[in-house]
């Protein structure tokens, strides 16, 4: 005789709706971005879905995008990076300012090396000496704050950029900006690395469960370090994407983006395996912002009631997850807590 | 309907159902509690003993039935109105506030007592309240101690001290003794009875059949989410208990196991091992290729030391390890892992598997390597893995919906299944369980027991670290007994028998 | 026989954690000291006056009402990203009506609307069981806009209208102490109160502590993070409030500085006294030491961008210490359970 079944469904009074719900929490996000989408080319049938506005809205994601692609690795494995924007802006600015004095590439690379840095920064006090991510990216975000300020003197950074370099940030291939193919790359990129190869497998191990990580061989120290590099590289390759688009270097760049690439791997959260950060899910929390305001701007609606309907259809998206979690009578989702917590258990 | 033998009754649940998305947890289960005796409840993992507890705590919101205490019945139950209506818990998880004091912690949930002009916390009433009650139990700890520098017993007494800070008159205790010392257990036997000679009423959850048989006077036993039946203690035997328990045929729980197997080579030699802690003092032993050596002790004697020490965790301050005629020097998980070592620690949910992972995925955890497409791109063959994590399902009969299930809806059987399946894959040199089958039902049990004998069989050494003496008397060739940090026993097959063990423990 | 060196190694080392744990605890206190001392040697004649210390306790008094507020929040785990904003509304809405009713009216009804701001985060957050990370967030983003569109209509700046007396409670003394800093002092002291001697703030602690351990002992979780929510949103809208007593005006970006500094005194606190947990104290502590910093670089005429890399560098220092400090602590926690191994009588019960 065999040991206890798991949860094979026997006759239950939930039937359908055990069955419903948890694809609509799986796929709620998904299904609102299709709402909104559809919601703005109604309103504005000859303008919003377009071609040329699809490209622009791909267009102004795609900074966004990439921050939030190594934002996803931080809190996958549990750490808070909330310096990544004041690294895109010093990154940004850095740029701006070897720029002048060397070739391309080289500049780049001192760059992005610079991001490195800054992760194995964050990552050292954070998983060697054991300080809570929050506050170690809180204080390096002030100190590069300072930093770039003291910097730039509060000016922009816009001479001797060179025009391959701009280029960059503002050529086309087949219409496609080469911003949104960088983005895509990095995507393709970061879902292989998080979902097929060994790394992510350690990655969500040591997010999930670190001592069982640990005792399963991992190195977890060293995995903390990686997702803070990753992140580092890609706000620092932000903040270089994002010199070359504005074709200077500019110490308020980054403001803005720290908020919104939180929104968008939240958001992404929601999406198919709930509470989970993931990749796909934080390309479609940015779509979801960026569809949202560029259907703002076209409607018209001043900045500041875009503000507004932005926090306010954030919170509905956080809420409506956690409803659509809830379900009728707010009982499904109690009671899966509760299911974890009750027979599973080792009595 | 209402029987006037119902007014007599603390306490009486009928027809208690619950249900959770794609299972029935409790379905008509009925339980009652007369006014000062010890009622056990027993049943496997799934039985539904847990949700039934959660249920009367007021945890759980239940679907049907009803809940009468002292004949009036409940609706709504909260755990404040549970609290309110006499009736305290103590679950397995104990519930403490980690940052709190003793004092705190036996108050928490209940009103602190205050100064009459400012009606703010009277600190020192507080303190001597709270010293009064660890006084009653017999408890000497002082109140102001912070719960953090307790031992598990001594958490456990303040648990206990918290349960009865203010009158109840039932108390639910779940798996009490799980981390206890044989000592402390009597002490908790005796102080049970004491509360019933006053009146209070006790509900004893336990996978320890031998301690029900010792303390409770009536047992209940569940089976899958249904009441088997109620009975009075006397009137049963053990194995009668197991078979309500397991249903069916009453099974062997230990295998049989060969006198005379031939062992190998010295597999593992450990020379006068001192370790850093202070824990251990110039132990030494030796484990042969194709040896299950039990380890036992006293809790604080060393055996969990040494398991953690040989995987890499925590060091040693002198001696050697030899492992293969190499010297071994474990100095973290991952070395232990390249040399062969494997663990399958004591805390299954917290240190084994990673919850929300699926079951391949955990499985393959350990060795990620043999799974890459190539080691360049280092990505992984998911139908390699699959197929390996399907072979391990079936050998180890691993019951699951399928390698993709998330390992935190399988049971705790399973779960401890997929840890060893996870160290398996690597055919580990040496193979080191720490309380392997803590919390798990019987059958399961049973299994693992077998499949241990198994491993030996085919040549793998086996290091079987436990406190239960009747599965080390059932499952080792060899027993080592620790008793402060080194060995007071060795007791080949032919000496075996969990009383000798526990003599062994004590230092006889 | 070994035991004569290691057992003076082991007493040497006894010796050194029994510093190391002592002053580990007043880390941050030391260090306030510290910056003390410097300033007091590179100023003399300005920095350790009476005047000066008024002046220090008046430039971080709001922020250490902000913070307090924050502080209740932190100490149950949970994240008050909108106190900026909520700030920020505080300051406009005042502004905006002060002129046109009764200034305590005005007040008392600013501080209405903050705290039912406070009321709908704690409900969304507590019923809905979502982050609280994002719905503050979320939060924000609606005031800030809010903020922008009240003040669009008069060009973004609100300052007309003020009466003199209100402006005077941001400005005035009693005994040359700022009005501000008895403001501060009366809420510091108030709510130190509420969460170590009354049962609601105890029960604030169990929370933070253990949620489940509270929730199963009875504790109603749900009220107790509401009313957190809401003290946070009603101090950070009193800090708005003050913020047009004391300047004067108010423009939609006044509130954006207090909330990256308010965690970040508040973390400082957690660093200091009871290292681990958040309490008033200790953001008291990490106030007076930012405070500190910003007068003395104003002093020594230190371009702000610097003070921005020296917070950020005392921030990260403290918590390392604080961290170290705690791991230390834990050692010797395990060690004294476990008795030495050459004691007589039986090992103590080892923590599992």
């Amino acid at each position: 005789m065999s040991s206890s079944k798991p949860f094979a469904p026997r006759t239950t009074r939930w039937g359908l709706t055990a069955r419903i719900l948890p694809g609509a929490r799986r796929y709620g996000i998904i299904v609102s971005l299709f709402l909104l989408f559809l919601c703005f080319s109604i309103l504005r049938p000859g303008i919003f879905p377009t071609i040329g506005n699809l490209i622009s809205i791909l267009k102004q994601i795609s900074l966004l995008g990439i921050l939030s692609a190594g934002l996803t690795i931080c809190l996958v494995v549990g750490d808070f990076d909330l310096s990544v924007a004041a690294i895109a802006t010093w990154s940004g600015v850095m740029i701006a300012a070897l720029l002048p004095q060397m070739s391309m590439w080289m500049a780049i690379s001192i760059v992005l090396s610079m991001g490195v840095g800054i992760g194995l920064v964050n990552g050292f006090f954070s998983a060697v000496v054991g300080i809570s991510p929050f506050i170690v990216t809180l204080a390096i975000q002030t100190m590069l704050r300072g930093l770039t300020l003291w910097y730039t003197g509060g000016y922009s950074l816009y001479l001797g950029i060179p025009q391959a370099f701009i280029r960059i940030g503002r050529g086309t291939f087949l219409s496609m900006p080469y911003l949104v193919y960088i983005m895509v790359l990095v995507y393709i990129v970061i879902y292989t690395a998080t979902n097929r190869m060994s790394f992510g497998k350690k990655l969500y191990a040591v997010g999930g469960n670190p001592t069982a990580a640990r005792y399963s061989g991992i190195r977890v120290v060293r995995i903390h370090l990686i997702a803070f590099v990753i992140s580092g590289v890609l706000a620092a390759g932000t903040g270089i994407l994002l010199a070359a688009r504005l074709s200077s270097g500019q110490p308020r760049a980054g403001e803005g983006l720290l908020l919104n690439a939180f929104a968008a791997c939240f958001l992404g959260a929601t999406a198919f395996r709930a509470g989970r950060f993931n990749i796909l899910g934080t390309l479609i929390g940015v779509l979801f912002i960026g569809i949202l305001n560029n259907g703002l701007v076209i409607l018209g609606v001043p900045f500041y009631l875009q503000y507004v309907i932005q926090g306010a259809i954030l919170v509905l998206a956080i809420a409506a997850s956690g409803l659509a979690r809830s379900g009728v009578r707010g009982k499904v989702r109690q009671s899966e807590r509760e299911e974890r917590q009750g027979d599973i258990e080792e009595v | 309907m209402s029987d006037d033998g119902d007014t007599a009754l603390r306490l009486k649940m009928r027809g208690i159902t619950k249900a959770f998305p794609g299972t029935v947890a409790c379905e008509e289960i009925d339980f009652d509690l007369r006014r000062g005796e010890i009622h056990a409840l027993v049943g496997q993992n799934g039985a539904g003993k847990s949700t039934l507890i959660k249920v009367l705590a007021g945890i759980h919101a239940r679907d049907a039935g009803q809940i009468l205490i002292d004949g009036s019945p409940v609706d709504h139950l909260t755990p404040r109105l549970a609290h309110d209506l006499g009736m305290r818990f103590i679950h397995q998880e104990l519930n403490l506030i980690a940052q709190f004091n003793v004092a705190e912690n036996i108050v928490l949930g209940d009103p602190y007592p205050l100064r009459r002009a400012t009606r703010l916390i009277a600190w020192r009433k507080l303190n001597r309240h709270a010293g009064k009650i660890l006084d009653n139990l017999g408890i000497s700890i002082d109140p102001r101690r912070s719960v953090q520098s307790l031992s598990v017993a001594e958490q456990w007494m303040v648990a206990i001290a918290r349960a009865l800070y203010t009158q109840g008159q039932i108390l639910v205790m779940d798996e009490p003794t799980s981390s206890l010392a044989r000592e402390d257990v009597h002490e908790l036997f005796d102080l049970v009875r004491s509360l019933t000679a006053r009146g209070t009423s006790v509900v004893y959850i336990s996978h320890r059949l031998e301690e029900i048989f010792e303390l409770a006077e009536r047992v209940t036993v569940l089976k899958d989410g249904r009441k088997v039946t109620t009975a009075d203690v006397a009137a049963l035997s053990l194995s009668e208990l197991v078979r309500l328990m397991v249903g069916g045929q009453p099974q062997e729980l230990y295998p049989i196991i060969q006198e005379d197997r031939r062992l190998g080579e010295i597999a593992l030699e450990v020379k006068n091992l001192t370790s850093a802690d202070g824990r251990l003092t110039d132990l030494s032993l030796r484990i042969r290729d194709g040896e299950v050596l039990g380890m036992t002790g006293l809790l604080g004697a060393g055996h969990n030391e040494f398991a953690d020490l040989l995987f890499g965790i925590g060091s040693l301050v002198s001696g050697t390890l030899v492992l293969d005629g190499r010297t071994y020097r474990p100095s973290s998980a991952r070395r232990a892992i390249r040399h062969g070592v494997a663990l399958v620690p004591a805390e299954r949910r917290s240190q084994g598997v990673v919850g929300d992972m699926r079951l391949w995925e955990n499985i393959i955890l350990a060795h990620l390597r043999r799974f890459l497409l190539d080691p360049v791109t280092r990505i992984i063959h998911r139908g390699r893995a699959r197929r390996a994590a399907i072979e391990q399902m079936q050998a180890l009969q691993i019951v699951a919906t399928g390698p993709e299930q998330e390992v935190q809806y399988l049971s705790g059987g399973n779960q401890q299944k997929a840890v060893l399946a996870k160290w398996l894959l690597r055919r580990p040199r040496l193979l080191v369980l720490s309380e392997p089958t803590r919390g798990i039902d019987v059958s399961a049990k049973a299994e693992i027991y077998g499949l241990v004998r198994r491993l030996a069989d085919d040549g793998s050494t086996i290091l079987f670290v436990s406190t239960e003496a009747e599965e080390l008397a059932g499952v080792c060739d060899r027993v080592v007994v620790l008793r402060r940090g080194h060995i007071s026993a060795d007791l080949s097959r032919v000496e075996l028998s969990p009383q000798r063990i526990m003599e062994a423990c004590f230092g006889g | 026989m070994t035991m004569g060196r290691t057992a003076l190694d082991r007493s040497m080392k006894h010796r050194l954690e029994r510093i190391a744990l002592g002053t580990g605890r007043f880390g941050t206190v030391i260090g306030l000291l510290i910056l003390v001392v410097v300033f007091t040697v590179l100023k003399p004649n300005v920095f350790p006056t009476i005047r000066n210390l008024l002046n220090i306790l008046n430039q971080i008094s709001l922020l250490g009402i902000c913070a307090t507020g924050l502080t209740i929040c932190l100490v149950m785990k949970e994240f008050d990203l909108s106190i900026g904003a909520v700030a920020t509304l505080g300051a406009v809405l005042t502004a905006g009506w002060i002129p046109h009713m009764h200034p305590v009216l005005a007040v008392l009804a600013v501080l209405a609307v903050c705290a039912t701001i406070g009321l709908i985060s704690g409900l969304v957050i507590t019923t809905l069981r979502v982050s609280s990370f994002m719905t503050t967030l979320g939060m924000m983003t609606v005031l800030t806009g809010f903020s922008y569109w009240y003040t669009s209509g008069s060009g973004s700046i609100l300052y007309s209208g003020i009466p003199k007396g209100f402006l005077q409670i941001g400005r005035g003394a009693f005994l040359s102490i700022p009005y501000l800093v008895f403001v501060m002092a009366a809420v510091l002291v108030t709510l130190h109160v509420l969460l170590n001697h009354t049962t609601t703030g105890r029960r604030m602690y169990a929370v933070g502590g253990s949620p489940e351990a509270a929730r199963f002992a009875g504790i109603p979780t749900t009220r107790l993070k509401v009313v957190g929510f809401m003290l946070s949103g009603t101090l950070a809208g009193l800090t708005g409030v003050l913020l047009v007593a004391r300047l004067g005006l108010a423009e939609p970006t006044i509130g954006n500085r207090f909330l990256f500094d308010a965690f970040t005194v508040a973390f400082l606190g957690a660093a200091s006294v009871y290292v681990g947990r958040f309490h008033i104290v200790g953001t008291l502590i990490g106030t007076l030491i930012m405070g500190t910093i910003f007068n003395g670089f104003t002093l020594l005429d230190v371009p702000y961008h610097l003070q921005l890399v020296v917070q950020g560098a005392i921030l990260i220092t403290a918590v390392t210490s604080a961290g170290l400090w705690q791991g230390l602590l834990h050692t010797v926690r395990l060690r004294a359970v476990r008795q030495e191994p050459n004691d007589e009588g039986e090992a103590s019960d080892v923590e599992q």
